[in-house]
C-alpha cells in the first residue's frame, strides 16, 4: 500500500507547460531521499485547470500545487513529502481568493462544475484498466449485456442525451434507427477528428480516460447489434492514440473485447483509424469516406448512415464526449440521474474548452443551463488584465459570438441556436476590446475557406468571395454595399451547401454583423480599426504626457521606427513603423496609443 | 518554393524493397491507402513519387487515386521537409492574441513563407490548425517542444537554437 | 496476482477463451463463484495498492 499517491497533470496543456521536467526532478528528488517507493506516481489525465500548470495533486493529504517548475521538487519533497508540512508557496493563489487554498473544493475554477464525463480524469492512471474497473468501470457494459438492445436504446433515449458534437441530434434515437436498420453487418464509429481550433475537450477526455469510450462504444455496439467499432482520431493527437491503443490491448487481455465477450456470446472488436489533417472529415459523411480510404469529401443525406454508412453498411457515429456519458447513463438507475441535470431540452452536463482573453485558461465540465457570464466570470475568473469583456466566441468556425447583451444567457442547444451560435463541440474563446471583430470574422472564414473540400460550388466559391471582401474591409478598401453583399452570400452558401461544414461556415460573419455591425462600418466608412488589428487602419502614437523615455519600446522595434533621447518622449517615425505591436507588449507606461490613420489621438487603448 | 529541396527529392535514392515491405501487409486492402502513406511518409520524411507508384503497382489502384487522396489531406507532403519543423498554432486562442505577427516574424527571419523550406533544409515552417496548448497562447512547436506565451521579439533566440 | 485477470486460485476459470458473466463484479466484490478469505483478501490487496478512497472524488 502506497502511503501517498502524487498525481501530476500528463495531459497536453500542462506538458507544453514542462510537466514532464517536474516529473523527473521529482522522481530523482524522491530517489535522493530513498522514499520512491513509498508514493505511486502518476502521470494522469487533466484536471482542467490549464492556466495554473504544470499541476501536482497529493492525496490523500488533498493539496493542490501549482505552477511549479522542475526547482521547486527540492523543497516539496523535503517540506512535504518528508516533513508534513504544507508548502504554502506552491498552492494556489489569485484575486479571486484572498489567502493561498490546499484544494479544489476552495478554488473558485471549481466551485460550479460538476464532474461527469471527467468523473476519472487527474484520478485514475489512464493506462491502468484496473483503476478504471476500480471506479465502476464496464459495469455498465456488463449490465447492458443482459438486458435488450431496445431497452438500452430506450434508456438513453429518456436520459435526454444529445449528440456532443456539434448539432445536438438525440442519440438514442441516433441509435434505434441503426438498430431498426435491416442487415447483418453495421458499424459504430467514434467521432474523435476534434478539428475546432479552440476546442480540446475530446482529446482530454481520450487522453484521460480512454476506457470510457471503448465502454460507451461497446454498449453502443451492443444498442444496435454492431460487432465492429473504429475510432477516428486526429493524427496530431499522438498520446490520445497511444492511450486508446493501450486501452484496447487491455480490454482484449481481459476478455472485454473479441470473441463470445464474458460468456454472452457477444463479439466486438475495435480498430483506431488516424486521420491525416482535414477539417471537413469531421463531417460525419466525410470521416465515413475517410475511413474508406478515398478523400474526405462528404455525401448527401439521405441516406442516412443509420442507413447507409460505413462500406454501405448501417453505421452509428458518436462523438467522444457523447461516447462518455453513456457508461453513466446505462449503470443501474443512470438514466433518470442523468435527466435530472440540465434543462429541459439539454441535459447533463458539457466539458467546454475555455480560451483566449481569460484569466482561467482550461476545461470545465458545468451543468447544461449555467450562463455564460457564470462561466467566464466565476469560472473562468473574468477577462485577463482587467479589460473589458467584449464577445465570446461558441462552436468554433461553424459558431457565432455571443455579445455583452446576451451574457445571461443560458448555455443549451436551443438557446444557442436561437442567438445566432451553435453548441458545437464546445470550444469557448473569449475576447476582450483588443480583438478586432471584423478580423476575427475573417479569420474563421479564411479557416473554412482553406478547409472547404470543393465539392459543392456555393461553400468553395462562395467563402472565397466571402474571404475577399473581407479582406478587402479589413486592408482599408471596404464599400458600403459589401455588408448586403455579405449578408445575401452568406444565406446563398447556408441554404444551398451540402454538409456541415458549408452550412455553417458563414455564422462567424453573421453573427458579428449581427452584433458588432458598428464595427464594420468604423472600418468601411472611416477606415478605422478601434482595437488596433487591422494594420492598415490605424496608427501608432506615443502619448507625449505620459511616456517616460524609458527606451524599451526604441530597443523592441524591429525597423527602428521609434526614437527619442532617454527620459525624453519618444516619438514614431509613421513611414517606418510596420505596426507590427513589439513596442506595446514592451511598453510598460502602457503609453502607446491605437489612432486613426493621419489624424491625432482621440481614442485611447 | 526553393530549388534546392527538389533537387533533393528527384535525386534521393529510394530503396524499393524498403516501400514494399511497407505495402506487403496491406495488399488485397485498398480501404487501408492511408494509412499505408502515412507509414511511408513516416519512414521517408514525405511521399516521393516513386512510393506512391508502388503503391499504385502493388495494391491495383490507380496512381491518380492514390495522388488525390495523397494531396487531400494536409499530413501528406510532396516535398522533403527540413530538419526542423515549425508548427505556428493558428488556434482562434493563438490568433486573437498575437499568432499573426509570431508567423510573420518567422517569416522575415527565415525568408521563407508558410510551407517552405529553407535552402538549406534547416527548417519547414507550417501553420496548424490547433495544437490544443490554448493556456500557452501563443504558441509554437518546434519539432516536439512547445515554445508558449511567445512574442515576437523572442523568436530569434528561439530559432538559433535549433541546428 | 497482481491484477485483476490474473486467477485468485483454481477455482476461478475467468480467461479470455473461458470466460465469466459475473467478472466485473468479481474484480471489485469478489470472488463471486467460491467463498474463500484467502481469495478475497487477493483481490482487496489490489484495490487497496491504489485505494481511491472517497476523498479521491473531486468536487
Amino acid at each position: 500500500m502506497y502511503e501517498k499517491h502524487l498525481m501530476i497533470c500528463g495531459a497536453t496543456g500542462c506538458i507544453s507547460s514542462g510537466s514532464r521536467s517536474v516529473e523527473q526532478a521529482l522522481v530523482k528528488e524522491l530517489e535522493n531521499h530513498g522514499i520512491r517507493d513509498r508514493y505511486r506516481l502518476v502521470m494522469g489525465g487533466c484536471p482542467g485547470f490549464c492556466e495554473v500548470g504544470p499541476i501536482l495533486v497529493i492525496y490523500p493529504d488533498e493539496v493542490f500545487y501549482c505552477h511549479l517548475t522542475p526547482k521547486d521538487m527540492v523543497e516539496l519533497v523535503e517540506k512535504h513529502l518528508v516533513g508534513g508540512e504544507i508548502v504554502e508557496r506552491l498552492l494556489y493563489k489569485g484575486p479571486d481568493v484572498a489567502v493561498p487554498v490546499r484544494f479544489y473544493d476552495s478554488i473558485p475554477f471549481y466551485a460550479k462544475q460538476k464532474f461527469n464525463v471527467l468523473h476519472n480524469s487527474g484520478i485514475i492512471d489512464p493506462e491502468s484498466i484496473d483503476e478504471y474497473i476500480m471506479r465502476g468501470g464496464y459495469r455498465a457494459f456488463t449490465r447492458a449485456l443482459t438486458i435488450d438492445s431496445l431497452t438500452i436504446c430506450e434508456e438513453v433515449k429518456e436520459s435526454g442525451l444529445r449528440g456532443r458534437g456539434g448539432a445536438g441530434f438525440s442519440t438514442g434515437q441516433k441509435w434505434e434507427f441503426t438498430n431498426k436498420a435491416p442487415g447483418p453487418k453495421k458499424y459504430v464509429v467514434c467521432n474523435a477528428d476534434e478539428g475546432d481550433p479552440g476546442a480540446f475537450m475530446d482529446r482530454s477526455i481520450l487522453e484521460g480516460d480512454p476506457h470510457a469510450i471503448l465502454e460507451g462504444m461497446l454498449i453502443c455496439g451492443r444498442a444496435i447489434g454492431s460487432n465492429e467499432g473504429y475510432i477516428y482520431c486526429r493524427a496530431e493527437y499522438p498520446l490520445a492514440i497511444k492511450r486508446l491503443k493501450i486501452a484496447i490491448s487491455q480490454a482484449l487481455e481481459y476478455g472485454l473485447l473479441g470473441e463470445n465477450i464474458l460468456g454472452y456470446g457477444f463479439n466486438f472488436k475495435i480498430n483506431i483509424k488516424e486521420g491525416a489533417g482535414a477539417f471537413v472529415c469531421g463531417e460525419e459523411t466525410a470521416l465515413l469516406a475517410s475511413i474508406e480510404g478515398k478523400r474526405g469529401i462528404p455525401r448527401p443525406r439521405p441516406p442516412f448512415p443509420a442507413q447507409s454508412g460505413l462500406f454501405g453498411k448501417p453505421t452509428t457515429i458518436n462523438n467522444v464526449e457523447t461516447l462518455a456519458n453513456i457508461p453513466l447513463i446505462v449503470r443501474e438507475g443512470g438514466a433518470a440521474e442523468f435527466a435530472q441535470i440540465g434543462t429541459a431540452g439539454s441535459k447533463g452536463t458539457k466539458v467546454f474548452a475555455l480560451a483566449g482573453k481569460i484569466r482561467n485558461t482550461g476545461l470545465c465540465e458545468v451543468p447544461m443551463g449555467i450562463t455564460f457570464r457564470e462561466i467566464i466570470y466565476d469560472v473562468g475568473g473574468g477577462i485577463k488584465g482587467g479589460r473589458e469583456f467584449k464577445a465570446v466566441q461558441a462552436g468554433g468556425p461553424s459558431g457565432g459570438c455571443i455579445p455583452t447583451e446576451l451574457l445571461d444567457l443560458p448555455i443549451d442547444y436551443d438557446s444557442l441556436n436561437k442567438a445566432g451560435a451553435i453548441m458545437g463541440s464546445g470550444g469557448l474563446v473569449v475576447m476582450d476590446e483588443s480583438t478586432c471583430m471584423v478580423d476575427l470574422a475573417r479569420y474563421f472564414l479564411s479557416f473554412t475557406q482553406k478547409e472547404s473540400c470543393g465539392k459543392c460550388t456555393p461553400c468553395r466559391e462562395g467563402t472565397m468571395r466571402m474571404l475577399e471582401i473581407l479582406n478587402r474591409i479589413t486592408g482599408g478598401f471596404g464599400n458600403p454595399e459589401d455588408l448586403d453583399t455579405l449578408d445575401s452570400l452568406a444565406h446563398s452558401i447556408k441554404d444551398s451547401s451540402l454538409c456541415g461544414l458549408g452550412q455553417t461556415c458563414p455564422n462567424p460573419v453573421l453573427s458579428t454583423i449581427r452584433y458588432f455591425r458598428h464595427e464594420y462600418e468604423e472600418h468601411i466608412e472611416e477606415k478605422y480599426c478601434r482595437a488596433g488589428v487591422c494594420k492598415a487602419l490605424f496608427s501608432y502614437k506615443i502619448d507625449q504626457e505620459r511616456c517616460t523615455g524609458c527606451r524599451a519600446c526604441v530597443k523592441a522595434c524591429p525597423v527602428d521606427a521609434i526614437t527619442g533621447e532617454k527620459k525624453e518622449p519618444h516619438e514614431i517615425d509613421q513611414g517606418r513603423c510596420t505596426h507590427c505591436g513589439s513596442c506595446i507588449e514592451k511598453c510598460r507606461q502602457d503609453c502607446i496609443l491605437i489612432t486613426r490613420v493621419g489624424r491625432e489621438a482621440d481614442v485611447s487603448n | 518554393m526553393n530549388t534546392d529541396a527538389e533537387a533533393t527529392a528527384i535525386n534521393q535514392e529510394i530503396d524499393l524493397h524498403q516501400v514494399d515491405s511497407i505495402i506487403e501487409p496491406y495488399i488485397g486492402r485498398k480501404e487501408m491507402i492511408i494509412p499505408v502513406l502515412q507509414k511511408l511518409q513516416e519512414h521517408f520524411g514525405y511521399l516521393p513519387r516513386q512510393t506512391m507508384e508502388q503503391v499504385s503497382y502493388r495494391m491495383h489502384i490507380p496512381l491518380s487515386r492514390i495522388y488525390g487522396v495523397a494531396t487531400f489531406y494536409a499530413q501528406f507532403k510532396m516535398r522533403p521537409r527540413g530538419r526542423n519543423i515549425i508548427r505556428v498554432c493558428k488556434g482562434t486562442a493563438c490568433h486573437i492574441q498575437g499568432s499573426p505577427k509570431i508567423a510573420e516574424r518567422i517569416e522575415e527571419n527565415l525568408a521563407i513563407q508558410n510551407g517552405e523550406t529553407t535552402t538549406d533544409l534547416r527548417f519547414t515552417l507550417e501553420e496548424v490548425a490547433c495544437i490544443g496548448a490554448c493556456a500557452l497562447a501563443p504558441v509554437i512547436m518546434i519539432n516536439d517542444n512547445p515554445h508558449g506565451r511567445l512574442t515576437a521579439d523572442k523568436i530569434k533566440d528561439i530559432l538559433a537554437s535549433y541546428k | 496476482m497482481n491484477k485483476f485477470i490474473d486467477q485468485c486460485c483454481d477455482k476461478c476459470t475467468h480467461t479470455r477463451s473461458t470466460p465469466c458473466k459475473d467478472f466485473i463484479r468479481c474484480c471489485v466484490e469478489g470472488p463471486v463463484c467460491h467463498e474463500d478469505l484467502v481469495c478475497s483478501a487477493k483481490r482487496k490487496a489490489i484495490i487497496e495498492k491504489v485505494a481511491l478512497n472517497e476523498n479521491f472524488v473531486i468536487c
